[in-house]
């Protein structure tokens, strides 16, 4: 059994996938954040302790999926996002922080997002950090909606290398 | 990476365009058809779900890292102001509320937009770092420290609780004015609400809940019992995905841990409504629902044995379901309620004067005069020499010890007697022709002076004093009839009715323990020991905590007149520094009239 305090440390720790995972339902980062916390209140107040992390986390990811798509109903009328089939497709392995060590990939993530071009960073950051659309972004940018996806994809893709390169050459060093 | 890096092809095709559908996708600009696809890709090819899983933690941390960015003001991921271009303000096509226009110089709208972003996500990150710190400090928590709102004392008051306790610590009594636009974190135990309208409430812990109005109840998670007699009919609940208006009636709504919402209708008629659009959130104010703009066409009505279910995947409007009444709660469970000392309160309690009680669902006061005395019949020791004494009083010895417990005195006691965790299996006394009892298991024997009438509800109350260290919900204990009857049975009490979390509870600070250093095997053995140390422990801030006991739970039927009773302590004995009941006053409750 966990202890509340353990529990409330393994949700700190797994904030950001916690956080993707709602993000794939809500689309918004401000919006995961509150549901995020909501989660955190709701576990903390459970009556029943949690059998072990992975109890914790499957609990907690049914309840952000299920807050998630109440929140969307409750902004748009409806929700029009990945069917319930694929969210408990991707939710039945979702990462953790454990999985994915994405405490080492953080570092890796930071030092190559210095290493992009200062446009292909500022997509970036419209469109992740400031939460604008696409479209939006192109807009600002006088570029084709379509021009913006396609370079979100390949920047994504480029950010991925890097990141396995220099997780690899950090992993190296470690040995040498 | 230089930019002739970045311009190299970097994948196929294939997964490129996957890719860009993710990008699409976040950005809802995919059509149903293309989410379709997307979410078969996700359910059938394990690669593109890990890509798909991937892409999300990454763009999750780039947020996250921009944000960190911003907050340390290092500017290295933030280029937008070096090469002297303004960006605009985002579109009210966004949907989001511009926060530009209230910021008049225009050099320092983005600074002030990001620092806005930035307080909040801090804020966010200070909260969850506070929840962990008050779960480190469970036994005395600090106040949550987040900006509290102007408090606005409501006229719903709170007319009753149950063992409640909330997360914040904030201590409500009955009789309390709620607070208006409050959440109230109800970590355990069950509160009761009564309304202007006459509605009342019953919330169940684990719930959060605001008294949005006078006429509203927001539940955003938990359970809760209403009733609205007739003058009160459209009392509503919302919850995150539903309004509940009462049309004059009792029902049940149970926020799920899943978020999904039941409502059970036990008599009447409510309307359930779902909140689908944003003119439906929640509003703490009392205007009527066209001044706020609400458009609720859609609702279905529940009658008397209907049930719905709604939120997650359930339908919108509401999926009927399996009616089931057992959960609703007509009342609070009948308990002691409070006790009255001869103390005021800058004085220590002495005396005790009455006691409030719920019997049969009523509230009966009870001054001492009128509750049943007992004599102590027997008093036996663990095995083992307790160091905590097993008197607790006045410095002076009595020269009769068990009048410790037969009067009035909440100072006096006889304390830490024997038991063991798990009640006895075969439980007997033996006794004299004369009826005393000559041979018992360590414990505590009593006999009531007239006999005790089993009624609904508590028949007997027991006192005890108790350390902020000892367990806050009352030492546990066992009660035993004394009788050779099959078809009784031994209660064990785990729960006090008046917990060291009850708001009320009166301090004793002139309290000294005999402590001896033998075992006491007998009331005997109590009179005629010489040797024990009285030591004071005043200074240990020790608070009353009781308890009221139905007789039926050991299988009395009702009207059955009882007359003696046997105590044990239910700690685990393995360690000296188990704290073992220390009961200071117990007696019967007179018998209920016909009229109750």
């Amino acid at each position: 059994m966990l202890t509340r305090e353990e529990a409330t440390a393994i949700l700190l720790e797994e904030r950001l996938a916690l956080t993707a995972y709602i993000v794939t339902i809500v689309r918004s980062f401000h919006i995961a954040e509150d549901i995020f916390q909501d989660t955190c209140v709701k576990s903390l107040l459970r009556d029943e302790l949690f059998e072990s992390r992975e109890h914790l986390l499957k609990w907690s990811r049914v309840l952000c999926r299920n807050r998630a798509i109440d929140v969307i109903r409750s902004r748009d009328g409806k929700y029009n996002g990945l069917s319930e089939e694929a969210l408990s497709s991707l939710s039945a392995d979702w990462p953790d922080n454990q999985d994915e060590g994405l405490t080492d990939t953080r570092g890796a993530l930071m030092f190559c997002l210095e290493e992009l071009t200062a446009n292909n960073r500022r997509i970036l950051q419209l469109r992740y950090f400031e939460g604008r659309s696409g479209i939006h972004v192109a807009e600002i940018l006088g570029r084709k909606p379509a021009t913006v996806y396609q370079a979100l994809a390949r920047i994504y893709s480029l950010l991925e290398r890097c990141i396995q390169t220099r997780l690899a050459v950090s992993g190296e060093s470690e040995y040498e | 990476m230089n930019e002739s890096q970045q311009n190299n092809p970097v994948e196929d095709d294939g997964q490129l365009k996957f890719l860009e559908s993710i990008m699409r996708y976040q950005d809802g600009a995919l059509s149903p058809a293309e989410i379709q696809e997307l979410a078969e890709a996700v359910c059938n090819d394990p690669a593109k779900r890990q890509l798909f899983q991937q892409v999300q933690l990454r763009t999750a941390a780039i947020h996250d890292l921009f944000r960190m960015d911003a907050f340390s003001n290092s500017g290295k991921l933030q280029d937008e102001r070096r090469d002297g271009t303004e960006v605009p303000p985002p579109s009210p096509a966004d949907g989001k509320p511009s926060k530009y226009n209230t910021i008049q110089d225009g050099s320092d709208r983005f600074v002030s937009r990001r620092r806005v972003r930035i307080s909040i996500a801090l804020a966010a990150m200070s909260l969850l770092v506070i929840l962990g710190v008050l779960f480190r400090k469970e036994s005395a928590p600090p106040q949550i420290a987040a900006p509290a709102p102007l408090a606005i004392e409501s006229p719903v008051i709170l007319t009753g609780e149950v063992q409640a306790r909330f997360f914040d610590q904030v201590l409500l009594a009955a009789g309390n004015n709620v607070e208006f636009s409050r959440d109230y974190m109800l970590q355990s135990g069950i509160v009761e609400l009564k309304f202007p309208s006459g509605a009342t409430t019953i919330i169940e812990a684990p719930s959060i809940f605001r008294v949005a109005s006078t006429n509203r109840l927001i539940l955003n998670t938990g359970t809760c019992s209403v009733h609205a007699p007739p003058g009160a009919e459209g009392f509503e609940v919302i919850t995150p995905v539903t309004k509940v208006v009462d049309r004059g009636t009792r029902f049940y709504v149970k926020v799920q841990d899943n978020n999904e919402v039941e409502v059970h209708v036990i008599e009447g008629a409510a309307d359930l409504y779902s909140r689908t659009n944003s003119a439906n959130e929640p509003t703490d104010s009392d205007k009527p629902k066209s001044a706020q703009g609400e458009q609720q066409t859609e609702f279905v009505k529940l009658t008397d044995g209907e049930a719905a279910r709604i939120g997650g995947f359930n339908d919108q409007i509401g999926k009927m379901s399996g009616f089931s009444p057992q959960s609703y709660r007509f009342k609070l469970p009948d308990r002691l309620v409070s006790y009255q000392t001869t103390s005021s309160e800058e004085t220590p309690a002495d005396e005790l004067l009455s006691l409030k009680v719920q019997r049969n669902g009523q509230l009966k006061d009870y001054s001492v005069e009128e509750l049943i005395p007992l004599e102590v019949t027997w008093f036996c020791s663990d095995p083992e020499r307790e160091p905590n004494g097993y008197m607790s009083g006045l410095r002076k010895a009595p020269s009769h010890p068990a009048d410790c417990l037969e009067d009035r005195s909440l100072v006096t006691g006889l304390i830490n007697f024997g038991g063991q965790p798990q009640p006895l299996d075969h439980f007997s006394v033996k006794k004299s022709p004369a009826g005393a009892i000559i041979q018992a298991p360590p414990g505590l024997g009593i006999r009531f002076r007239k006999p005790v009438v089993n009624h609904a509800g508590p028949d007997l109350v027991l006192l005890e004093v108790q350390l902020f260290t000892n367990p806050p919900d009352g030492d546990p204990f066992h009660v035993y009839p004394i009788s050779d009857r099959t078809d009784l049975k031994p209660l064990t009490v785990t729960k006090f009715d008046l917990t060291m979390n009850s708001p009320g509870l009166r301090e004793l600070t002139m309290l000294w323990s005999h402590r001896f250093p033998n075992i006491v095997e007998s009331l005997e053995d109590l009179r005629t020991s010489k040797k024990s140390i009285k030591v004071d422990v005043s200074h240990l801030h020790f608070r009353l905590i009781g308890v009221g006991i139905d007789l039926s739970e050991l299988g009395y039927a009702e009207g059955e007149e009882v007359e003696e009773l046997f105590f044990q302590h239910a700690s685990n004995g393995e360690s000296l520094k188990t704290s073992k009941v220390d009961p200071v006053f117990i007696a019967g409750l007179p018998p209920l009239k016909s009229d109750d």
